[in-house]
């Protein structure tokens, strides 16, 4: 999301990426790939759990992980968008976001 | 002293001798193919979608490893290269069997859609700490659109 996070902001949005790393993982990742955006860490899985995403032993350890998936929220905070990959594979393209985005009012 | 070839006349030098470079150029195709793509391709869209490039290098190496033990036996060479060309072809079975089973069928292993928050409903509160420790709540957002991007860390 990164690649077009200034069209993104332009169409007044914020990205909030989720995952279970830890907040010291997303600092270093953040760095890394000069991440403009919050990286929030759902370690004890609330996030996944209130979107239905939680994957069974699907972590490399045996935990549970989040299945991927793209969420957009409008400004009344109801879900106008979602995408769910069809396997893990494939991942949301940012150009998809932004013209979904554009659509909202 | 070479083994003699029994599959056809002796030669003066018997068994063949050098690398059988099929077998071990296929093999580290095998390898380097089904490696790169976890390693390397996922970063393009076009290539990680579906492997384009990693799938047909997996199976031209594991042809190019069953061709090279095909010549190990027909050029009589000796036990151990056998063996070797053997194992090799061995790996590179397991290896491509790994790989296409990932591609094929574990990937799409996911939980089903129908648990998943829906469209039109109110998206769920939380409150998760950011990578600077700060506790970032999604009503912070509203009035504003938000795009919620659940991905997998590092894989």
């Amino acid at each position: 999301m990164q690649s077009r996070y200034d069209e993104i902001k332009a169409l007044d949005a914020e990205v909030l990426g989720i995952s279970a790393d830890t907040p010291t993982e997303n600092q270093d990742f953040s760095q890394a790939a000069k991440i403009e955006f919050p990286l929030l860490s759902d370690q004890d899985g609330q996030a996944m759990d209130a979107f239905g995403l939680r994957h069974s032993g699907a972590s490399l350890d045996g935990g549970d992980i989040a299945r991927p998936a793209v969420f957009l929220v409008d400004r009344e905070g109801k879900i106008a968008w979602r995408m769910l990959t069809p396997n893990l594979r494939v991942r949301v393209r940012p150009e998809t976001v932004v013209a979904q985005l554009a659509q909202m009012h | 002293m070479n083994a003699a070839n029994l599959n056809g006349p002796e030669t003066v030098r018997g068994a063949a001798r050098g690398w059988n470079h099929p077998v071990w150029l296929g093999f580290v195709l095998v390898v380097v193919g089904a490696t790169s793509y976890f390693l390397v391709f996922v970063r393009y869209p076009l290539l990680r979608d579906f492997p384009w490039l990693n799938l047909p290098l997996v199976l031209a190496g594991l042809l190019l490893v069953a061709w090279g033990v095909r010549r190990a036996f027909d050029q009589g060479r000796t036990l151990g290269a056998k063996i070797a060309a053997a194992l090799a072809l061995l790996f590179s079975l397991a290896l491509t069997g790994l790989f296409t089973t990932y591609i094929f069928y574990l990937s799409y292993q996911l939980p089903a859609d129908r648990g998943v928050a829906q469209i039109q409903t109110v998206a769920a509160e939380f409150a998760l700490q950011d990578q600077n420790q700060h506790t970032v709540r999604l009503s912070d957002y509203r009035g504003q659109k938000v795009v919620l991007v659940f991905y997998r860390g590092f894989w």
